[in-house]
């Protein structure tokens, strides 16, 4: 234990870590920085919730629906004696006057707040009706049938039935989804603010490759610590031997994880500062009001909450640092220099890109092409959840994430045994 | 020389062009590989057509004359679309005669009609192809007679701008022929190909020095003949090497860009109504390809300038390594955006990327010749 102590703090001590941890906080925060021109407007659906709940299928929504229908009111007895006339709806309001950024509006700071506020409840109010609407016309099918035509180069029938098959398996999904109504939950609106592909895509996938950095760096530094400096002849001559790369497997996994815990643990807290979710951990992960784009609705395979979810996805991120971390160290088993050991790893990344490009998307192998960990870096707003027609299945992370833990560890066995029986030199 | 000649032998081992080889592989196929293969892309591919034979009636740049007679040209294929539809029942029914009336015949553009269904599909594309042309020339023509400056939207642009767009009416740059997706095509690939070069100068010259340290050869080397003035060579040598990767990626950029003829374009300028963006010079493509060029080799030889000297400054491969990783991601990210998209561009400060290029390269250089001169008056264990 002492050992790998000592043989984590090679790489911890050293400035790099620290370094590039600052370095990055600083880029994510100036990322995170540039959407908090947003935060009002979700502080109001923040106190919308916090009066209604979030829960729209029953009684939820009558009563902010009730709570709009008078601020309407109020807001039109204002418009009456202001402008002379009443409105349908804020939005009409809006899209008639120009006023309420008007320096020489007729309206005080008070009136405008309320406008403010009710054009933001009333987009919530409308949506929810659409929701459902929409919702319940939704066909897993069309959405499989409309993604394998636009296709460039055509699937075979075999592979087309396992998508299929997949997507009944949604399909099932869906409905369970409707009959519980996890798709009828207050979330900041998808449509217009994005946060989701914004937490998931823009910070924590920015972050997946931070951390994957630091893990090979990390990785790199101590398996080849003594290489670099020509110690290892002595290491090998000690009485642990060689097993002392046994050690430094151990110290390399557990720094890694060390580094990005630290990450995370750092860039979340900012960006939970920064974003008010209090309200919103209980929401589930499906509902409607996520989805950004029309036919691109955000769906998980279970009924996750929002904190559930995102304790799925750092659990998820966190093994693939494992994974990666393991397949740096499996190559400096053999590659003795650092720096064909970060060469060698960015090809292996590039390789996990391209071979989704080149596997015929007729063959079955297909399935085996996406199912690989670099592949994971892509989607990580989409993780259980549907998305591209090759990945969608409720095991695809699991599978993934599972074989090649199993594959990192029987080649780690192998280069263990090259290792121990190698020639001094 | 010989010590150059050593230097280089290092910094292009074959293993690490095999590296770089297959980093660029890599690129190729993930961002690059699109752009050839689908080009002209969709229905631009009628634009394009359009824009040649414009090029081959009128040469690069439409004088008044040229426009009428294009205009005339243009009139006499919408009287061939008449005479085709003449007799069909399907554009009877919907009173189309012209082509004129068919472009107007419904105005719900998220609900087009069936008659426009079945012009895209009957008739095996016969009315189909006419059609995209008729729409691409009108699409030029509009974007060639309505070029103003009284828009909203210019009042907002400062002074300057709106100089150089008065002038670009006033001098009628806009009436030359160059499509947007030509552009995009030399644009993009030109782009991809410029950071596959640059994640290569620094995968080639990362070890420079770092490598003789780590083997402790740095005593060895300043009780030499040549002394500390090694330095310089090796400079030279990563210089030497860096234009050497540079301009052979570059070849097979113009080996690939011959794929597809876009020659008649060379004459065409930035400021074509075809465009999408104006620009501060009204560069013809040929010239903005030779400015492109250059624009690569001052960022890869930045790049190996700061590479050079990083080497030189760290002791060990992984702090190298990740110092280079997030200065490449600022390069490849905010600089490329700022440095090669937006070149030239109007709508920018016209100085914005001029600045940035001298900035990057007069910094690398001062960092790099700064530690050659204090290399001679180092401490021996430093």
């Amino acid at each position: 234990m002492r050992i790998i102590g000592l043989e984590m703090a090679k790489a911890l001590r050293s400035p790099l870590v620290a370094g590039l941890l600052v370095v990055f906080t600083a880029l994510n925060l100036f990322v995170m920085y540039g959407q908090t021109y947003q935060r009002e407007e979700l502080q109001v659906l923040s106190s919308l919730v916090s009066r209604f709940g979030h829960d729209m299928n029953g009684e939820g929504y009558e009563r902010l629906s009730d709570y709009y229908k008078s601020e309407l009111a109020a807001f039109n007895t204002i418009a009456e004696a202001k402008l002379g006339r009443t409105y349908d709806s804020a939005a009409e309001f809006a899209g008639s006057n120009p006023q309420l950024i008007d320096p020489a509006r007729p309206f005080t700071d008070d009136e405008v707040e309320l406008t403010q506020r009710l054009l933001v409840t009333e987009r919530y109010v409308q949506a929810v009706p659409e929701l459902r609407e929409q919702y319940a016309d939704m066909d897993m099918w069309e959405i499989a049938k409309g993604m394998l035509d636009i296709m460039t180069k055509p699937t075979s029938d075999e592979v087309d039935r396992i998508v299929y098959a997949n997507y009944d398996k949604l399909e099932q999904r869906v409905i369970a989804l409707r009959e519980q109504g996890e798709h009828l939950h207050l979330f900041f609106q998808g449509v217009v603010h994005k946060l989701h592909s914004f937490l998931y895509k823009h910070i924590l996938g920015l972050m997946l490759y931070q951390m994957m950095l630091l893990s090979v760096l990390i990785t790199a530094q101590i398996m080849n610590y003594e290489t670099d400096r020509n110690t290892h002849p002595l290491m090998y001559a000690t009485r642990r031997g060689r097993r002392l790369q046994r050690d430094k497997l151990a110290a390399a996994l557990l720094s890694s994880l060390l580094a990005a815990v630290v990450l995370l643990a750092v860039n979340l807290t900012a960006y939970f500062r920064l974003f008010d979710y209090s309200e919103l951990w209980q929401v589930p992960i499906s509902t409607g009001l996520m989805r950004e784009f029309r036919f691109t609705p955000y769906i998980a395979w279970w009924p996750f909450r929002f904190a559930e979810y995102l304790g799925a996805v750092i659990g998820l991120a966190l093994v693939l640092q494992l994974i990666f971390a393991g397949l740096a160290a499996w190559l400096a088993h053999y590659v003795r220099n650092s720096y064909f050991v970060c060469c060698m790893f960015l090809l292996l990344l590039g390789a996990g890109w391209v071979v989704i490009t080149v596997t015929p998307p007729g063959s079955l192998l297909i399935f085996a092409a996406y199912a690989n960990p670099f592949q994971l870096l892509w989607v990580p707003h989409g993780w259980f959840m549907m998305k591209n027609v090759f990945s969608t299945y409720p095991s695809y992370e699991l599978v993934t994430v599972g074989s090649w833990l199993v594959i990192v560890a029987a080649l780690l066995g192998l280069a263990r045994r090259h290792f121990i029986r190698r020639d001094l030199r | 020389m010989r010590v150059i000649g050593y230097e280089l032998r290092k910094l292009l081992h074959w293993k690490k062009l095999l590296i770089v080889g297959a980093i660029w592989l890599i690129i190729y196929q993930l961002f690059m590989s699109f752009y050839f293969e689908y080009f002209p892309n969709g229905s631009a591919v009628y634009e394009f057509d359009a824009a040649v034979e414009m090029v081959a009636d009128y040469g690069p740049k439409l004088d008044d004359e040229a426009l009428k007679q294009f205009v005339a040209a243009f009139e006499a294929r919408q009287l061939v679309f008449a005479e085709q539809i003449k007799d069909d029942v399907r554009f009877r029914e919907a009173g189309v005669t012209t082509y004129d009336e068919y472009v107007h015949h419904d105005s719900q553009l998220d609900q087009p009609s069936e008659l426009r269904d079945y012009a895209q599909h009957s008739g095996g594309g016969a009315f189909r192809d006419l059609l995209g042309e008729l729409y691409a020339k009108r699409y030029i023509l509009e974007r060639m007679e309505s070029h103003t400056v009284d828009a909203d939207w210019v009042r907002s642009l400062s002074a300057a701008q709106q100089q150089a767009l008065q002038r670009i009416i006033e001098e009628q740059q806009y009436r030359t022929i160059l499509p947007q997706q030509v552009m995009y095509y030399f644009q993009m690939t030109h782009k991809y190909t410029t950071a596959a070069i640059l994640i290569g100068v620094v995968v080639l010259t990362l070890p420079i020095h770092i490598g003789d340290r780590r083997r402790g050869m740095l005593q060895v080397q300043y009780t030499s003949r040549l002394g500390r003035r090694l330095y310089w060579r090796k400079l030279s040598a990563a210089l030497i090497g860096t234009a050497a990767w540079t301009t052979l990626a570059l070849g097979v950029l113009f080996a690939l860009l011959a794929q597809h003829d876009i020659s008649m374009f060379m004459q065409g300028t930035l400021n074509s109504a075809m465009m999408a963006g104006n620009y501060w010079l009204n560069l013809t493509l040929a010239q903005y390809m030779v400015l492109a060029v250059g624009c690569t080799y001052v960022l890869a030889f930045s790049i190996c300038l700061l590479t050079v000297w990083l080497s030189r400054m760290t002791e060990s491969y992984p702090a190298l390594i990740g110092m280079l990783v997030p200065l490449l991601f600022i390069v490849l990210t905010v600089g490329f955006n700022a440095l090669l998209d937006r070149l030239l561009s109007l709508y920018d400060p016209w100085w914005r990327s001029g600045v940035g290029y001298v900035l990057l390269s007069l910094g690398a250089l001062a960092l790099a010749i700064g530690r050659g001169r204090r290399e001679q008056r180092l401490d021996i264990r430093a």
